[in-house]
């Protein structure tokens, strides 16, 4: 059986239409916009492996990405470029500085840990992992 | 099929995409955050096992007032779910405390790191790294 619409009831099923292509579109932007700001938080957040053998290969890309500098195991000493360290959240810093000095302590054969982040440029310790405990500046 | 029901097909699709990667992302923070507090509880163990450490005279093997020389327990510092590194200074202990779960990052486990403050027997630092 054919159904008769009046105009009236045609505009008014076209205006309802319409209402949720407009919703779905809004939703469909917020859940992009969210994906690609999870996406960058992902890709954007540096960390070091747990593993200590894969610490060598994170750190190559660290020096290639920029970031750091030089890494002197045996002086427990890793230079960065202080503008991009700078960029980094504290917990990322705090993340490379422990793990680096545990790093550090097992390449030497050392009990404890150690490691003194020092700027590139200035050479100012930017943190230190120490007889004071952990410093970030 | 009018233009307006494949523009509906399509934006619902993508919409169901979406949820599903939101409901995904949503459980994977849910778990890391419960193995995070995971982690914080046990180095809160550890903690309290330093402090008896330092509490301890150097004859019955403890720090004398200090954390130096603090080594925890094999089963408390590593147990099914938790790995938890540790170093020390006189006044200071330090941990870090590995997940079993993928942190922030995706592709290594989440990792707290806690510094116990001796003196004033609190934490100065405890950050979520990954």
């Amino acid at each position: 059986m054919i159904e008769v619409k009046s105009v009236t009831q045609a505009e008014r099923e076209d205006r309802r239409q319409r209402r949720i292509i407009a919703s779905l579109f809004v939703f469909g932007i917020l859940g992009l916009a969210y994906a690609f700001y999870d996406y960058y938080q992902i890709v954007n957040h540096v960390t070091i492996p747990q593993d200590l053998e894969a610490v060598d290969p994170a750190v190559a890309s660290l020096k290639a990405s920029g970031l750091v500098e030089d890494f002197d195991v045996a002086q427990h000493v890793i230079t960065v470029n202080e503008g991009k360290w700078s960029e980094r959240k504290r917990p990322e810093k705090i993340g490379i500085i422990t793990q680096l000095a545990r790093y550090c302590a097992d390449k030497n054969k050392s009990a404890s840990w150690a490691l003194t982040v020092r700027g590139h440029a200035t050479s100012a310790t930017l943190g230190e992992l120490g007889p004071k405990g952990l410093v970030v500046n | 099929m009018g233009q307006q029901q494949l523009l509906l097909i399509v934006l619902g699709a993508l919409i169901v995409g979406l949820a599903i990667y939101g409901g995904t992302r949503f459980v994977a923070a849910f778990n890391q955050e419960n193995e995070r507090d995971l982690i914080i509880q046990q180095m809160s163990v550890l903690a309290g096992e330093a402090r008896k450490f330092a509490a301890r005279p150097r004859y019955m093997g403890g720090g004398e007032g200090s954390f130096e020389g603090f080594s925890p327990p094999a089963r408390m510092a590593e147990t099914d779910r938790v790995t938890i590194n540790v170093t020390s200074g006189a006044d200071w202990v330090l941990f870090q405390g590995y997940g079993s779960v993928v942190g922030i990052d995706g592709s290594s486990p989440v990792l707290v790191v806690g510094q116990y403050e001796l003196s004033s027997e609190t934490w100065s630092t405890l950050e979520t790294v990954n």
